[in-house]
């Protein structure tokens, strides 16, 4: 697979909000307007490309045998590493802290870099896959929590009755969109999806 | 058995690994920052109203250690909170009366009548832009609870068009600049006697708004004993009372034509809420005794 097909893959196809349904947690609980969605897919797109690098290396280290330590090694240094991000940041980046600083801790365990990470491994990628892979997967989460944030954004200016209000809405409005992604599962074998590149005019 | 150990030891030995990392990572990036600010967070609420003028409780913290702002100004904390932070600052603090909001309307149905029905979105400012609003008096309260929103302490509640501020109240002034009307603004707190209206209407016209209209009688001027009661004709008015140092928001409030109470000069004594032939003046004791409970809903 070209690294063309893994990113269309994984923004739209696989997307990993809408379609595995990782990383919910933060789907629903930064996407009330869309500055601080922006700001959470920023810090998500950061980490994630990070992890899926660091991680890569960590797995070289588990000796056969011991690959049931798997998750809890990625875990670990998932948690370490954003740590020492959000240190570095605030050191040599204050900006760049003051924008993705408060996001940072909320990633520290979030269950999509750990699914990126873990399926980087189970699918073989090479270290260049496994990056592009996981920036793919980021802009993926960004793409479904901006999407979500603007819709949530107008919606709070419609006058929704009270018991629908608040996450009822949210939640059916989070199924009905990630139904709506679905229909990107159509693009099944490998033409489909170069056909689907040159329509978006990636190809 | 031997495996389970090793997994163990691997896993430690990535844990001090990363451990020693962080350690020495926090060391060699660590970001000075001065203890004031800390301890100034510490002292304060925590609630981020704005009230002070700085963006949040950590803004002010950072202002008031920076030397650039007063150690007095968050009024949710009140004279508290300005005493610990002036300790810790090594300043001196005067004490200042703390203030809660007011309703400075009580034209609700049935005093006052809807004009025209709104059916765009149910919020204050959106319905003032279209014509001054919905209600028969342009200068009352909507009762699309734009203040119970803008509440960061969850102090107004809404007792169907009816906005009531409750003992949460901590003057922190947010209802008062989302109000598009004016009609809710600070006032020194545990004080019985107040006005309520804010027409700017002559008599004749707001007698056919609403029941509980000003009509510029000046009745309460008359009636008050201790000359408390300043009616406000031009704008210096406002300035004049506000540096009498009761009123925090008056020289916002843009009230012409209209009595104002000087609660330097007041005793609450409610002479003038017996006499106001409009029942715009309330003594709030009398009220209590009397009124029923309003029925509570969002």
């Amino acid at each position: 697979m070209s690294y063309l097909l893994i990113l269309i893959s994984a923004v739209l196809i696989n997307n990993f909000v809408l379609m595995q349904f990782l990383g919910i947690c933060p789907f629903l609980g930064v996407s009330r307007r869309i500055e601080t969605a922006l700001g959470m897919g920023m810090a998500v797109i950061f980490v994630m490309v990070l992890a899926g690098g660091v991680t890569y290396g960590i797995q070289q280290l588990l000796v056969p045998g011991y690959e049931y330590l798997q998750t809890l090694a990625f875990i670990l240094t998932i948690a370490a590493l954003v740590q020492v991000v959000e240190m570095v940041m605030q050191k040599l980046s204050p900006i760049l802290y003051q924008a993705l600083g408060i996001y940072l801790p909320l990633i520290t365990t979030n269950c999509a870099v750990l699914g990126v990470t873990l399926l980087n491994i189970k699918r073989e990628y090479n270290f260049v896959e496994a990056v592009v892979f996981s920036g793919a997967a980021a802009v993926g989460f960004t793409l479904a929590l901006l999407l979500f944030a603007g819709i949530r954004e107008r919606m709070e200016r419609t006058g929704l009755p009270q018991y629908v209000q608040g996450p009822a809405i949210g939640l059916i409005s989070a199924g009905l969109l990630s139904m709506a992604f679905m229909a990107f599962s159509a693009f099944r074998t490998e033409q489909m999806l170069q056909d689907l590149a040159a329509l978006v005019g990636l190809g | 058995m031997l495996n389970v150990l090793y997994a163990c030891a691997g896993m430690g030995l990535l844990g001090v690994l990363f451990g020693v990392v962080l350690a020495v990572v926090s060391k060699k990036f660590a970001v000075e920052t001065d203890p004031k600010v800390a301890a100034v967070t510490d002292a304060l609420p925590g609630a981020n109203c704005g009230a002070c003028g700085a963006p949040g409780c950590a803004g002010y913290a950072a202002a008031v250690a920076g030397g650039t702002m007063a150690p007095d100004r968050c009024i949710p904390g009140g004279n508290a909170v300005a005493k610990t932070i002036a300790g810790i600052m090594g300043v001196a603090v005067a004490e200042t009366e703390p203030v809660r909001a007011q309703v400075i309307c009580q034209g609700f149905d049935p005093c006052a009548t809807d004009k025209a029905a709104w059916t765009g979105v149910r919020t204050c400012a959106a319905a003032a832009a279209v014509g001054g609003g919905p209600r028969s008096c342009r200068f009352g309260c909507i009762g699309f609870g734009d203040c119970r929103r803008a509440c960061p302490f969850n102090a107004i509640a809404m007792h169907g068009r009816t906005p009531v501020v409750t003992d949460r109240c901590t003057g922190c002034g947010m209802c008062m600049a989302a109000c598009p009307k004016g009609v809710i603004v600070l006032r020194p707190k545990d004080r019985p006697v107040h006005i309520r209206c804010r027409t700017g209407e002559p008599a004749k016209v707001s007698r056919t708004q609403c029941q509980k209209s000003c009509i510029k009688c000046k009745i309460c001027v008359k009636a008050c004993p201790q000359q408390a009661i300043v009616w406000m004709s031009d704008p210096h008015d406002a300035l004049l009372l506000w540096a009498d140092g009761k009123y925090p928001s008056l020289a916002l409030e843009r009230l012409h034509d209209l009595p104002v109470i000087n609660y330097a000069k007041c005793t609450n004594c409610g002479i003038c809420a017996q006499k106001c032939p409009r029942k715009v003046i309330v003594d709030l004791r009398a009220a209590a005794a009397s009124a029923p409970a309003l029925p509570v809903a969002r």
